[in-house]
């Protein structure tokens, strides 16, 4: 066996959505089909017109459900949902040593959240800009959160919609490699004024509950949350007498370098990411039971993601989009749908794809429409983000 | 570890401030470049430069650092939302708002279709994605990696700057940084990355074990923190110079002291406090209860 | 140098003269707004013909640049295109959206 690198797996998991607070709420609501996109109910942003997969929780209330004592007041939403999601996933991995922790986050948001409101007052009253912008940063959520978590290395990426599962790449090979001992990967995204008016105008949101893989979809819908997975090497967690929850078995990264917000028609950059995590695994196409898509319901993604599917798998697997409960929450979706392959496998069941309608064009295959119970042994997850740049993960059965 | 440094171009040059020439303009296509502003162009044109003098036409991965990302597209985007409140927006400077926006079109105007990672985490951004690079060459020897660094300077950041107290202590600036970086030596090595440290809470405390820098070091460049002016723990009886004084503060800058450190090993240049036969510096920076540190050999 | 908007829709039916005139007047301002908008700095206004493809060929214009086509006439014209995809037949040319944009202008309230 000398030579092989280590088996890396999860050990715990926390998670906060649309689908509600912790995984547990996740898992209710992903088997019965719950969407959780609707009107803004906890943000005076305006966009009535618009609907969202919003955390069903005010920024106090997120404040109250966050342990950490030493939080402080007047933070921005990414560090509430990220320090929410990191506590639950601390908790859940059952390590009674938790030093020498290395933390991987992730965020596109990070505390534009606060900016944006201040941001009015840059020549009238500076100072109260400064004291929001002092968050502003993507990676002024990790800082707070490896406190939280005692944390003694920390970095933060940030890739759009792929930023999380690369989070997790990330992880899973700084433990390969023996750089870390432990690793809390995920990531963690707000909705705010400036990435709604960004998106839309991109052109690229649905005014209605998205329809992923449908002959009419009509853009995406936005949403937050926060997830993480702690990884460890499975020899580590075996000898603690503990149980893996589940085995990061593959992923890869790459780039279709075909334009700046879209994919290629072909799809080559997410047939790259799909092959590449089915390689590092040493798994077929037809290994796969399950494919978690990124399915932003999108025009181009998911005609380009769902081609790649038929030019891979020839008859591909029970896919679906989770993307239609929980819209898409940007950095922290590649870690939440990590989640959710993680609870498909250890359940057995697939979520559904809400509202999905007819074959999308020139294609042949429909997602999963209702939950379905089915055995699962692995789950490949795709987050692919703006100009093809993407990241495939695969997961397996401990 | 040993990550060999085949190329390494920044702008501007540390130790030629005078010289506003930016590395690699003229490779960069005037057509290509019409979506990106001006501080954008920069940034790319060192990559291209890099690739250029590394004899790369392709890089087979490209890894960023950034620490506030395109501060002039996300600053353009929130007067667009202001000026237009409830009318259609233009997307242009929203898109290029994403911190991945320069790997991303780097990406593009080389078609290359490798791993392509952006970090944000401040002044160790680089360090993540110099990490990244060693385990993506770890697995892929023979590849030739781009890895580099860029950040933006705006006038808000000095009127942000100034109510924080810290106009005096601290010059915000702008620059970039780009290396071809891979896991073997060749005719245009100009070094060699052989640690690389970002710690946690390691402030007032050695942030490195002895094992790993066993031998002493000939020259030490450092960045303080730049709201409290801390210093980072420096290793003992290493010759030290803060580097902010060439280039000022902004998240990149250990890129460009990486190439002033380059620069140092590789030619005569000396300036006070560098002493003269130097085989190994070391960059280390300090930023809130982080200390981020790279070593650098011939 | 911003362009002005055109003036407000005349009371009576042009003649046929002031409309070739404005017409003229119209694809000068839009070749223009477009330099602008789209941020070809390297292209002189006047180099762009009239009937000149914008996308695919000739400028090479891509689906960014559709919706800040999308954008120009919005704020110089008051125009309002809610489907990206009626774009592809009113952005074919400087001639085809003058042509919309003079129909838009002349149609009644």
């Amino acid at each position: 066996m000398q030579g092989l690198p280590p088996t890396i797996a999860i050990t715990g998991m926390g998670v906060v959505s649309a689908l509600g607070n912790g995984v547990a709420a996740q898992l209710a609501a992903l088997r019965a089909g719950y969407s959780g996109i609707g009107a803004l109910r906890y943000h005076d942003l305006g966009f009535p017109d618009l609907v969202f997969g919003e955390v069903p929780m005010s920024d106090a209330e997120l404040k109250t459900a966050v342990k950490w004592a030493d939080a402080g007041s007047d933070l921005s939403r990414t560090v509430l949902l990220g320090l929410l999601a990191a506590e639950e996933a601390m908790a859940s991995c059952g390590a009674k040593n938790k030093t020498g922790l290395t933390l991987i986050s992730a965020s596109t948001v990070g505390g534009m959240d606060r900016t944006e409101r201040e941001y009015q007052y840059r020549d009238s009253d500076t100072a109260r800009l400064m004291r929001a912008a002092r968050g502003h940063e993507v990676s002024d959520h990790t800082r707070y959160v490896a406190r939280s978590v005692g944390a003694t290395q920390a970095g933060t990426i940030s890739t759009a919609c792929s930023s999380s599962a690369n989070a997790i790449m990330l992880g899973a090979r700084l433990l390969k490699t023996g750089r870390a001992n432990a690793v809390l990967a995920g990531g963690a995204d707000a909705l705010c004024g400036f990435t709604i008016a960004g998106f839309r105008a991109l052109s690229a949101m649905d005014a209605k509950a998205c329809r992923p893989f449908s002959a009419d979809r009509a853009g995406m819908n936005l949403g937050e949350g926060a997830a993480y997975v702690v990884l460890e090497r499975l020899s580590d967690v075996l000898e603690s007498g503990r149980k893996p929850l589940a085995i990061v078995a593959g992923y890869a990264n790459a780039n279709d370098a075909y334009h700046q917000t879209a994919t290629s028609p072909e799809g080559i950059g997410p047939q790259k990411a799909m092959e590449g995590a089915l390689r590092v695994a040493g798994i077929t196409a037809a290994n796969v039971d399950h494919v978690n898509a990124h399915g932003t319901a999108t025009g181009n993604n998911d005609l380009t993601e769902l081609i790649a599917m038929e030019r891979l798998f020839g008859k591909v697997p029970p896919f679906t989009s989770t993307k239609s409960l929980t819209g898409h929450t940007l950095a922290a979706a590649g870690a939440l749908e990590a989640v959710f392959s993680v609870l498909s496998i250890r359940h057995g069941f697939v979520p559904p794809t809400a509202r999905a309608g007819d074959v999308v064009e020139g294609c042949r295959s429909l997602p999963v429409k209702v939950p379905t119970d089915m055995a699962v042994r692995t789950v490949l997850s795709n987050s692919f983000g703006f100009g093809g740049n993407g990241t495939s993960l695969l997961f397996s059965a401990a | 570890m040993e990550l060999w440094i085949n190329a390494a171009v920044c702008h501007p040059l540390p130790w030629d401030l005078g010289n506003t020439d930016v590395p690699g303009s003229e490779l960069l296509n005037k057509g290509a470049a019409r979506r990106m502003p001006a501080q954008m162009r920069k940034g790319i044109s060192c990559a291209l430069q890099a690739l250029a003098n590394a004899g790369t036409v392709k890089p087979d991965g490209i890894f960023m650092g950034t620490g506030l990302g395109q501060v002039d597209d996300t600053i353009g985007f929130l007067n667009e939302i202001e000026e237009n409140a409830g009318g259609i927006l233009s997307p242009s400077g929203f898109m290029r708002s994403t911190h991945n926006t320069v790997g991303g079109t780097i990406a593009l105007l080389l078609t290359a279709d490798g791993p392509n990672i952006t970090y944000s985490h401040g002044l160790a951004s680089l360090h993540w994605a110099l990490l990244n690079a060693t385990l993506h060459a770890e697995e892929h020897p023979t590849h030739n990696l781009l890895v580099g660094a860029a950040d933006e300077h705006a006038p808000l950041l000095d009127a942000l700057a100034n109510v924080a107290g810290l106009t005096g202590r601290t010059t915000l600036t702008s620059g970039a940084a780009f290396a071809v970086v891979s896991a073997v030596r060749n005719a245009t090595s100009l070094g060699k990355i052989t640690g690389l440290w970002t710690a946690l809470r390691a402030n007032g405390k050695q942030w490195w074990t002895n094992e790993e820098l066993s031998a002493p070091i000939d020259l030490v460049l450092f960045g303080s923190d730049p709201f409290t002016g801390a210093l980072p723990v420096l290793p003992p009886h290493a010759r030290s110079l803060d580097y902010r004084s060439f280039t000022g503060t902004h998240g990149s800058a250990p890129g460009q002291a990486l190439c002033m450190a380059l620069h140092k090993l590789n030619t005569g240049w000396s300036t006070d406090g560098m002493g003269t036969a130097v085989t190994s510096v070391l960059v280390v920076d300090q930023h809130g209860e982080e200390t981020s540190a790279m070593l650098i050999e011939r | 140098m911003a362009p002005e908007h055109p003036s407000p829709q005349p009371a009576s039916k042009p003649s046929s003269r002031s409309i070739e005139m404005d017409r003229e007047e119209l694809k000068r301002n839009l070749k223009e707004q477009i330099v602008k908008q789209l941020n070809l700095e390297e292209v002189k206004p006047e180099s762009i013909a009239d009937d000149a493809p914008l996308f695919g060929e000739g400028l090479g214009l891509d689906s960014i640049d559709a919706l800040e086509l999308i954008v120009l006439l919005d704020r110089h014209y008051g125009i309002k295109i809610t489907d990206p995809k009626d774009g592809r037949t009113i952005f074919v040319s400087v001639n085809t959206m003058a042509d919309h944009i003079l129909a838009q202008l002349a149609a009644p309230k």
